[in-house]
């Protein structure tokens, strides 16, 4: 089956990587290392009983939305954008994130996650917010890997299912 | 960075410090792979859909295809994610040549890696002055919509957060002056923080920025943030000087209360020995004007003129009624500056001891007392309670309706909440229901002194005991039917 490539896309320190090595490794480094350039991670997720490869680019969260102009948005299928749910600037950036993509990538999925939930539960007030402006909101801890796999399915889903509508 | 020729063969390639090189078809088919490369492009893979670098690239392949001269250059991919030291560069040209695309990769060399480190170092302190950031942010957030005074310091005494209320009231315009910042950052309270110390309510007395003098209430801790650089001192401040103005005026009015309660007790007391002096002075003359007229009678015991022996009954009865009077004066006194001795008491039990002095009344009245819910006991002053019984029994009595037997039914029931109501029914002449709260007044008399002996004290001595015991009396009542008193009491544990 053809691989797809998944953007994890965020402000710095939300937890990307974090993410990545969850998904791939199941497990937490509690020591902070700020990535630099782009880090791919090949996983394979499991959709509808049958394995599917999926590579990861784990990007610098300092390009912003200047990602989109760059050579590793290409050929990307999807994008997890990721937030983190104790500081609340980075859940703008992740707006204005998910706004550019779907402008230079139309009618690509792109799901908003809101990590760190272990630290800090949001209000509902504030996912009512969120989640009124983006096509799916997922509450994840790369800490304690809640809710993640289930992003990353509902993501490679929706890219498999826009393919088939092509 | 290292561009390959247009036509370059892989050895010279290699040579030329690149670490991998690859060809691939214009469909994306690897022709040929050395190097590092070789360990991720297999020949015979598709680029576009299993490669990791380059996966999904269709287009921008085909876009290289169309501008020969250009070519794709990813920048800083790590490929390794457990080797974050190991960066290539990912360039992709098209030799329109040989018709395929050559593919290479060159490694991060050591200078840059130890940027990269420096980078990283420098990213994570901002990463943490960040968090550091987020929960001042947080704190001020916090202090900011408390009704509590709230202000946070660095070790160099400079303010880094303040609620509004403290700002306004007690800090000057940079935040770092005024009589409350020299004393949060200097002198003892700064030297205990700095001590570990915890000071939780202190009151400190300090000036607000127009001068006045106002009393707050302090707690300060130390903090040490995440990155464990720098400790902070926070302090809550609580301004309880109107709260303290208010309870010196509470204290003052209580005390002023108290002695204008003592005051009146003394008052009492004075004119309840008075009340009792008169009236006993009051009674020794009216027993001898009884007694003189007694003999003055026996005396004159032979054929008296008519008239005469009107003039003496009515001096002596008079005199007796009198002395009924004093006598009850006396007792309504004695009850109402009473001090209660509150015991467990069953009402039943009490009403069945006082009908017995009044056997003889109850039989001439053919009188009976029915009693309903005699278990409930009551928590009550024994001789208060004898006084009440004594009154109502005498008044249902007194007033009876001469055309019928006297019923009396005496009711105590649990009305909740600690409280038993006892209920005294009589089927009596009874009053007009207007009259309910005025019968509780002292003199008052809803018949003439012919027609009922008494002296109009009986209800208002049941008020004033009931009043000793904090019990609540009522009244009422239909004019032939019969009267209920109602006395509300406190249920014995």
């Amino acid at each position: 089956m053809r691989a797809k490539k998944i953007l994890l896309l965020g402000a710095q320190a939300v937890g990307k990587t974090s993410i990545a090595r969850r998904l791939k490794f199941d497990t937490f480094e509690f020591d902070y290392k700020s990535t630099i350039g782009v880090q791919l991670h090949e996983i394979n997720l499991t959709i509808e009983g049958q394995q599917q490869p999926v590579v990861l680019w784990d990007t610098d969260g300092n390009f912003g939305d200047k990602i989109f102009d760059s050579v590793y948005a290409k050929g990307a299928a999807g994008a997890l954008i990721v937030a983190d749910c104790t500081r609340p600037h980075t859940i703008n950036h992740m707006q204005h994130l998910i706004e550019g993509f779907e402008q230079k990538m139309p009618g690509r999925p792109c799901f908003a996650v809101l990590n760190k939930i272990d630290s800090e539960t949001p209000s509902d007030q504030a996912l009512m917010g969120i989640e009124s402006k983006v096509q799916q909101l997922h509450l994840c801890s790369a800490l304690n890997g809640q809710g993640l796999l289930e992003a990353a399915q509902s993501l490679l889903v929706a890219c498999n299912t826009r393919d088939s509508a092509w | 960075m290292v561009k390959p020729a247009q036509s370059v063969s892989t050895d010279t390639a290699i040579r030329l410090g690149m670490v991998g090189v690859a060809l691939v078809d214009k469909n994306g088919i690897v022709l040929k792979s050395e190097g590092e490369l070789s360990s991720w492009m297999h020949v015979g893979q598709n680029i576009t859909e299993s490669s990791t670098a380059l996966l999904g690239m269709d287009e921008a392949l085909d876009e290289l295809r169309e501008n020969p001269g250009q070519q794709l250059t990813l920048p800083n991919v790590c490929l390794d994610p457990d080797n974050q030291q190991n960066f290539h560069t990912i360039t992709v040209q098209w030799d329109n040549n040989d018709q395929h695309f050559v593919i290479s990769t060159t490694t991060l060399d050591a200078a840059n890696g130890s940027e990269f480190d420096v980078l990283r170092e420098y990213r994570s302190q901002r990463y943490l002055q960040d968090r550091l950031d987020a929960e001042r942010q947080h704190f001020r957030t916090l202090y900011e919509q408390s009704p509590h005074l709230a202000v946070c310091y660095n070790n160099k005494a400079h303010m880094l957060a303040a609620s509004n209320d403290i700002r306004q009231k007690f800090l000057g315009e940079d935040g770092e002056s005024g009589a409350l910042h020299n004393q949060l950052t200097s002198g003892p309270i700064w030297d205990a923080m700095w001590a570990g110390e915890t000071i939780n309510a202190r009151p400190v007395k300090t000036t607000d920025k127009e001068g006045n003098l106002r009393q707050l209430e302090l707690s300060g801790y130390l903090v040490t943030p995440p990155d464990m650089l720098s400790q902070e001192v926070y302090y809550s401040l609580t301004d309880v000087t109107e709260r303290n103005l208010y309870r010196l005026q509470m204290q003052e009015r209580s005390e002023q209360l108290e002695s204008a309660a003592s005051q009146l007790q003394d008052a009492n007391k004075r004119l309840s020995r008075f009340a009792s002096m008169a009236a006993h002075d009051l009674l020794s003359p009216l027993r001898r004007i009884a007694t003189f007229t007694q003999i003055l009678s026996e005396e004159f015991d032979g054929p008296q003129s008519e008239s005469l022996s009107f003039a003496l009954h009515a001096i002596q009865r008079s005199a007796e009624r009198g002395q009924i009077l004093v006598d009850d004066v006396m007792h309504l006194t004695q009850t109402a500056n009473c001090v209660s001795t509150l015991e467990s008491i069953n009402p039943s039990e009490l009403l069945k001891l006082v009908a017995t002095d009044s056997d003889v009344q109850l039989e001439q009245a053919q009188g009976c007392i029915k009693y309903v819910g005699n278990k409930h006991l009551i928590k009550g002053d024994a001789k208060l309670m004898r006084t009440i019984y004594r009154n109502i029994l005498s008044n249902a009595i007194k007033y009876r309706d001469p055309a019928r037997p006297l019923v009396l039914t005496h009711t105590a029931s649990d009305i909740g909440t600690g409280h038993v109501r006892i209920e005294f029914k009589d089927n009596g002449v009874g009053f007009q229901p207007e009259k309910a709260t005025q019968v509780f007044e002292p003199f008052t008399r809803l018949v003439g002194d012919d027609q009922v002996a008494g002296t109009g004290l009986g209800l208002a001595i049941v008020k004033e005991a009931a009043n000793a015991m904090g019990y609540r009396v009522s009244a009422s009542s239909i004019p032939g039917v019969g009267t209920t008193i109602a006395l509300i009491t406190n249920a014995a544990d």
